[in-house]
């Protein structure tokens, strides 16, 4: 047990304490191949321990600091954290590894408290090559889904989808209609069976395990579902009832969804007598009273007025503030903005974009400068813009809108009498999803977002285009 | 974006099954025209037409008869029937309020499928006893044999018409094409089948193919016991063939059922 495995380049003090089971207090040190079992070579060797296959996981080293725990197809299973793991899984440190009666801390001191995502980018730059251990999920993904394939006939509609959803992050899954976000989210819930690909859902694989999966998601289609002849609480209580709540728990998380969505003052009521938006968070809240790890809204305020709009959103966010994961799909991308989202972009069967608004912002988008002439606008040429002119209208695509504005505007000369508008476009969601889409920017006016970069305009360049009359933006 | 299921895995959880069944039960009660369609009806019915049964028993050579030996359990048979249209509609229904797809999205088809049907086994076999009670008691029924006989012949037709019922639902994508066929076919059973009239009194075609009408067999094993006086073993081949029929119905439903098919409520 103390002899370090062969070939080893672990790190020093990594290991897998052993907390319970016979050889408790003994500790196994990590190494770049160590079987575990009650008949194996090497530190792993546990022969106390008859609840163990003979041969029954081994731990793998992907890179310096980086493991995966892999089941030996053992008799009673490897699980890691509670979870029975269905394939290999990547190591954290205090990780908890139960095989028969054995029970295992990991102790990785230099893997620190990095995110199983932050440490597989590790693991990436350290250069591991087992593809298979990269798509391994972290242990604390509600979401995890990894090469997820769907064809329908000879169309392929999703293309190898990777989505992982944390616990307490709200998704915003967007995509044009047809880019295949119904069908990813139909085979997350064990509605469609993927082609090819790997599904957890708080731990169960969706595509093995579909009921199972489903257990632990709650789902809100974007079609209004409710009972019209039955009354609020009852269609509250059935979705309650066939997840599997009863009594106290069940009219408890009844009682507090109709209160944030506030239904309660008619819970007595039937649900077809409700107007349009007490039932659309009827039927939002018929997904969220049953309080699965995941919750996937499929564009849950369409058609809502301002009142429902906001109330959901409310929801959602507080739920996820209690550690839900939301998959959260919509049009409308103030929404993600609002819900401080993290963005999810599917286009033709594929997540094209993934990361915090402000991260993509950063990587996709391009401040703009928009002037528009009266008659044809001049062609003027800025040093690091990028000029494109449409009749009236002259575009310049920049890293710094205010500058550029201020160096086109001096070379106006005798062109600025003709100047009717000056727009400052700062990047936005919109403009980064119609980028990323390839769409006209013109196409969505109100993609643009709000910004202080006119206030960065040179003094003399606002004044002298107040004085002038021209309509100046400040977008 | 709506959520249809491409499969269902067969395990089955019978908690949940009893959840959905009492929602069913729920909707069904909802609608109070069933209860007024199911029992008053078939009792104004039986009392209308008696007097003209007993002239068509008196003339097919049986004595001592109301009417009420024919009118009681041809008129229950046919109204067993109706349920083929009320059990479809709430198929539909659940297309129509979108429900359909949330609801298979917390249970495997099969739970949903029972959970729905339970109720209606149990009202039409519930219906079924409580007409012949009632014929019994107050219409002057004058059994030869012990009505207690029959009793099993009111599980093994609920169980026919439930079968006969989804397979319709499976091969129908509309609930106009479902109200049509079921229409149809309760009224061929019931005029063919011998519920409205002796199978004795209809053209010899119609004896021909009544074998092959479900409806038939249960009346056959009312005929046995009510007019002929036999025992149960006069009821066992018949609810057998019930049974049969039932299986037969469910295997042609599940050859063409898909929970991800639209039905569409036009």
């Amino acid at each position: 047990m103390s002899t370090p495995a062969s070939g080893s380049r672990a790190m020093l003090g990594e290991a897998l304490r052993v907390i319970d089971g016979p050889e408790a207090g003994s500790e196994i040190p990590l190494g770049r191949n160590v079987a575990i079992g009650r008949a194996v070579e090497g530190p792993g060797n546990l022969p106390g321990d008859h609840e163990l296959s003979r041969s029954h996981a081994r731990i793998v080293m992907l890179a310096p600091g980086s493991y995966a725990l892999e089941d030996l197809d053992s008799t009673n299973g490897t699980y890691l954290n509670g979870w029975r793991i269905p394939s290999s899984q990547l190591l954290s440190t205090g990780d908890r590894i139960q095989l028969g009666g054995t029970v295992l801390q990991v102790v990785l001191p230099q893997a620190g408290q990095a995110s199983g995502a932050h440490r597989r980018r590790q693991v990436i730059l350290a250069g591991a090559t087992d593809a298979e251990a990269l798509r391994t999920p972290k242990a604390q993904a509600t979401l995890y889904a990894s090469g997820v394939r769907k064809s329908y006939g000879s169309v392929d509609v999703l293309k190898g989808v990777d989505l992982e959803i944390e616990p307490g992050e709200v998704a915003g899954l967007l995509g044009h209609n047809g880019a295949g976000k119904t069908t990813f989210v139909s085979c997350v819930a064990g509605l469609r069976r993927a082609d090819a690909g790997t599904i957890l859902v708080d731990g169960v694989d969706a595509v093995k395990e579909p009921l199972k999966a489903r257990r632990h998601l709650g789902i809100a289609p974007q079609d209004l579902g409710i009972y019209p002849t039955l009354t609020v609480r009852r269609n509250l209580e059935l979705f309650s009832e066939l997840a599997g709540l009863r009594g106290r728990e069940m009219a408890s998380n009844v009682e507090e969804v109709g209160e944030a969505l506030s239904l309660t003052p008619k819970f007595d009521a039937h649900a077809g007598t409700l107007s349009g938006g007490q039932q659309r968070r009827l039927h939002t809240g018929m997904a969220m009273v049953y309080k699965a790890p995941l919750l996937i809204l499929d564009e849950p305020t369409v058609g809502a007025d301002i009142r429902t709009r906001q109330e959901i959103l409310d929801v959602v966010r507080k739920l996820a503030d209690e550690g839900h994961a939301i998959c959260y799909s919509t049009h409308y991308l103030p929404e993600i903005e609002a819900l401080g989202a993290s963005v999810a972009l599917l286009q033709g069967g594929e997540i094209i974009a993934r990361g915090s608004i402000a991260e993509l912002v950063t990587k996709f988008s391009k401040q703009a400068v928009e002037l528009t002439f009266e008659g044809t606008a001049p062609d003027i040429a800025v040093r690091g813009g990028e000029t494109k002119l449409e009749g009236s209208r002259l575009r310049i695509t920049t890293d710094n809108a205010a500058e550029t504005a201020a160096a086109v505007l001096g070379q106006l000369g005798a062109q600025a009498i003709r100047l009717r508008n000056v727009e400052l476009v700062r990047p936005s969601l919109d403009a980064i999803y119609l980028t990323l889409t390839e769409q006209r920017y013109s196409e969505q006016p109100a993609a643009r977002g709000d910004s202080d970069a006119a206030q960065e305009l040179p003094a003399a360049a606002v004044g002298a285009l107040q004085n002038s009359g021209v309509n100046f933006k400040r977008l | 974006m709506s959520c249809p299921v491409e499969f269902a895995p067969i395990a089955m959880s019978g908690r949940r099954v009893l959840v959905i069944s009492r929602h069913q039960t729920r909707l069904l009660l909802g609608d109070p025209g069933a209860l007024v369609l199911f029992v008053i009806i078939p009792l104004l019915t039986m009392v209308i037409m008696k007097s003209t049964q007993k002239s068509a028993l008196l003339a097919a050579g049986y004595h001592d008869v109301t009417g009420a030996e024919e009118a009681v359990p041809g008129f229950t048979v046919m109204f067993a029937f109706f349920w083929l249209v009320f059990v479809g509609r709430t198929f539909f229904a659940e297309h129509g309020w979108g429900t359909w797809e949330r609801i298979q999205a917390m249970a495997t088809t099969p739970e949903v499928m029972i959970g729905k049907l339970l109720p209606g086994f149990v009202v039409i076999t519930t219906q079924m006893i409580l007409l012949f009670a009632i014929g019994d008691l107050a219409l002057g029924l004058n059994s030869k044999g012990s009505l207690v006989d029959l009793i099993m012949v009111a599980p093994a037709m609920a169980f026919c018409v439930l079968a006969l019922c989804f397979a319709i639902v499976s091969f129908c994508s509309t609930l106009s094409a479902t109200d049509a066929v079921s229409n149809l076919l309760m009224l061929v059973f019931a005029s063919l089948g011998g519920a409205l009239a002796l199978t004795t009194a209809l053209p010899q075609w119609a004896q021909t193919i009544a074998p092959a009408i479900p409806s038939h067999w249960a009346m056959q094993a009312s005929t046995d016991v009510i007019l002929k006086g036999e025992g149960i073993g006069a009821v066992i081949g018949p609810t057998a063939i019930l049974l049969a029929f039932a299986v037969g119905f469910t295997v042609l439903g599940l050859m063409r059922f898909r929970p991800t098919d639209r039905k569409s409520i036009a």
